[in-house]
């Protein structure tokens, strides 16, 4: 299985390196030259040349790529032309708030998703059935920045239970040292209850509403999943020899009906990672998916190279680490 | 006396298993009910959708006269919203057919043939694959000179090619050795009329119920691009640009009618399309019938 393993982390190498060839050359595309963007309409032709060469924008492509790699390798990613802020520092705040925000909002889809899904299984073609899978279905043809704006009208505005946006109070970040850049676990090193509490309040809409596919997908598979370990012959052998229902759906179905489950989880993941761009709009939380949104408007090329770089790379590696899970979950496949 | 024995065709078993699929029923009431919306919307409320509003009645809450409330122009959401239907249907299927068509062929010819045809596309294919969809679709549009809606359609098609090529080469490849086709082989028919006379007919299910359920996919992502000022752009009555609008010019909250209809067109009609894709499934895969 350690060859295995290995020889699959050997096979992201041709992949990741397709990947930054891809996003390097899309974002050259990008129409709209940066130099003369940082400079604005009026600039002469004379000091846009100058930033041009500064930035290295008149040098061959190929010869940018392989300055840009080398640079990755050292840490380090360039300046954003807009702020003037190396990227890599940008990189280490927000990664971390996208890392939080998605890292909730799956929690959240697998708290709900899993007990509906199981609960509709259990009581296949009743009418909690039929709920648990309206509840989905509503799930995966929700706009989420709709979701978002409707919760904020409700929470937010009407009533005043969770705060609007951003991640924390304005008067505690003032205050605030973060650690990790995940504020709730920042809060938690810092032995901070209030700062703990505070984020997680801030945390709760913007989780919801990026984990509302995810949950509802997550729901769909479980249920599907559940009913047919649930008709196998070790399920009724169970039932047979007199355990209890709960022993049965918990201790002996759950377990074979959670792999499936597990590559949606996995699949999802990259899901979130995009759908933030959206939810971190309509929330003001400053992560990457504002980050590259922003990045786009302001023609940032560093910015957005390597927030789709971050993205892509994260999204692949989560994906080889659920196709590795399965050597581990399943014991019936071998790998070689 | 003679027995009347009822024959079946093919088509009259797909008609009973859907008939007893009751989200098929109800997404096939909400699709058609909503293509209706968008072919009349031009003819029954010939407004222009985009310009005709009248000042004095900007941000009226819904009434008899304005059904969903008027916005910061005084236009009637309502009518917006209906124009809206049709720009959402032209997108979700144009931009499906374009990805169903170009996948499923390139698709076809991969599982068929296979070599380094296949290689070469499956690489491209897990390059592609390798971005989260609404990321690549952001990117491909960021490269179009001026965001429109004629980039988002283009967007949303390539994002959704790979999808095809992998579907269409998959049931290919399961087809490939059956006995049927080589006795077509074995006959001396040609290669490319095996494929296309034999296994392409075949291999269409699953293609054709994941273009339904594309078709809700693209109309999401149509909205959610909307929403950035990555898509439409104002005054077009596109649902995602209307709820942008709202958000910008901050009078979603002061007026919330501006954003809780299209929301909800947006919603139930992807709800039709997933609903319609569910009931297409249990139909045409007996595997999938509980």
């Amino acid at each position: 299985m350690t060859a295995y393993f290995f020889r699959r982390l050997l096979g992201l190498i041709p992949v990741l390196f397709g990947i930054s060839v891809l996003v390097f050359s899309f974002v050259r595309a990008i129409p709209g030259d940066p130099a003369r963007v940082m400079l604005g309409e009026r600039a002469t032709d004379e000091s846009v040349r100058q930033i041009r060469q500064d930035m290295g924008l008149d040098r061959p492509v190929v010869e940018q790529y392989l300055k840009y790699m080398g640079g990755i390798f050292r840490g380090d990613l360039g300046t954003s032309i807009f702020s003037q802020i190396p990227v890599s520092d940008d990189m280490k705040r927000r990664f971390p708030a996208t890392l939080e925000l998605s890292l909730a909002a799956m929690l959240f889809a697998l708290l709900v998703g899993v007990p509906l899904g199981i609960l509709a299984a259990v009581r296949r073609n009743s009418s909690v059935d039929n709920i648990a899978m309206a509840i989905a279905l509503i799930g995966v043809s929700m706009p989420v920045f709709w979701l978002g704006m409707i919760m904020k009208y409700i929470f937010s505005i009407s009533s005043k239970v969770f705060p609007p946006s951003a991640r924390l109070d304005d008067i505690l970040s003032f205050s605030f040292v973060p650690i990790t850049n995940m504020y709730v676990l920042d809060g938690i090193l810092r032995l901070n209850p209030t700062i703990v509490w505070d984020a997680m309040l801030h945390l709760v809409m913007p989780a919801v509403a990026l984990g509302t596919i995810p949950m509802a997908i997550i729901a769909r598979m479980t249920r599907s999943s559940m009913v047919e370990v649930l008709s196998q012959d070790y399920v009724r052998t169970a039932r047979a020899k007199g355990l209890v229902q709960r022993s049965v759906i918990w201790k002996h179905a759950l377990r074979n009906a959670m792999l499936p489950v597990i590559t949606v989880v996995g699949l999802s993941f990259g899901g979130l990672l995009s759908g933030a761009v959206l939810t971190e709009t309509i929330f003001a939380w400053s992560g990457i998916g504002s980050w590259i949104y922003e990045g786009i408007f302001q023609r940032d090329y560093p910015v957005i190279q390597s927030g789709v770089l971050l993205v892509s790379f994260v999204f692949v590696v989560v994906n080889l680490m659920v196709d590795m899970s399965y050597a581990i979950f399943d014991p019936r496949i071998q790998y070689r | 006396m003679l027995a009347t024995a009822k024959i079946e065709t093919p088509f009259s078993i797909i008609r009973r298993r859907f008939r007893k699929s009751a989200p098929g029923k109800v997404g096939l009431v909400l699709t058609v009910l909503f293509i209706a919306l968008a072919l009349l919307a031009p003819v029954l409320r010939p407004y222009d959708a985009s310009m005709d509003g009248n000042l004095s009645e900007k941000f009226k809450p819904p009434s008899l006269q304005h059904l969903m409330g008027t916005d910061d122009l005084g236009r009637d959401i309502a009518v917006r919203v209906w124009h809206g239907a049709q720009i959402s249907l032209r997108v979700g299927v144009i931009s499906v057919s374009i990805a169903l068509f170009i996948g499923s062929f390139f698709g076809f010819l991969a599982g068929f043939f296979g070599g380094w045809f296949d290689t070469v596309l499956g690489w491209i294919t897990d390059l592609m694959l390798a971005f989260p969809g609404t990321l690549l679709a952001i990117g491909i549009v960021a490269i179009s000179p001026k965001p429109s809606l004629e980039t988002t359609l283009l967007a949303i098609s390539i994002v959704q090619i790979p999808i095809y090529i992998r579907l269409a080469r998959g049931s290919v490849l399961g087809l490939r050795d059956l006995e049927y086709v080589q006795a077509a082989n074995a006959l001396g028919a040609n290669r490319l009329r095996v494929l296309f006379k034999h296994l392409v007919p075949n291999a269409l299910t699953p293609l054709l119920v994941q273009a339904t359920l594309s078709i809700a996919t693209a109309t999401l992502e149509t909205a959610g691009l909307g929403f950035l000022g990555l898509g439409a752009q104002p005054p077009t009555p596109e649902w995602g640009t209307m709820i942008a609008d709202a958000f910008r010019g901050a009078y979603w909250d002061s007026a919330p009618w501006t954003t809780i209809f299209p929301g909800l067109a947006i919603l139930v009609s992807v709800l039709g399309y997933n609903l319609l894709g569910d009931g297409l499934r249990d139909v045409l895969d007996p595997r999938a019938v509980n």
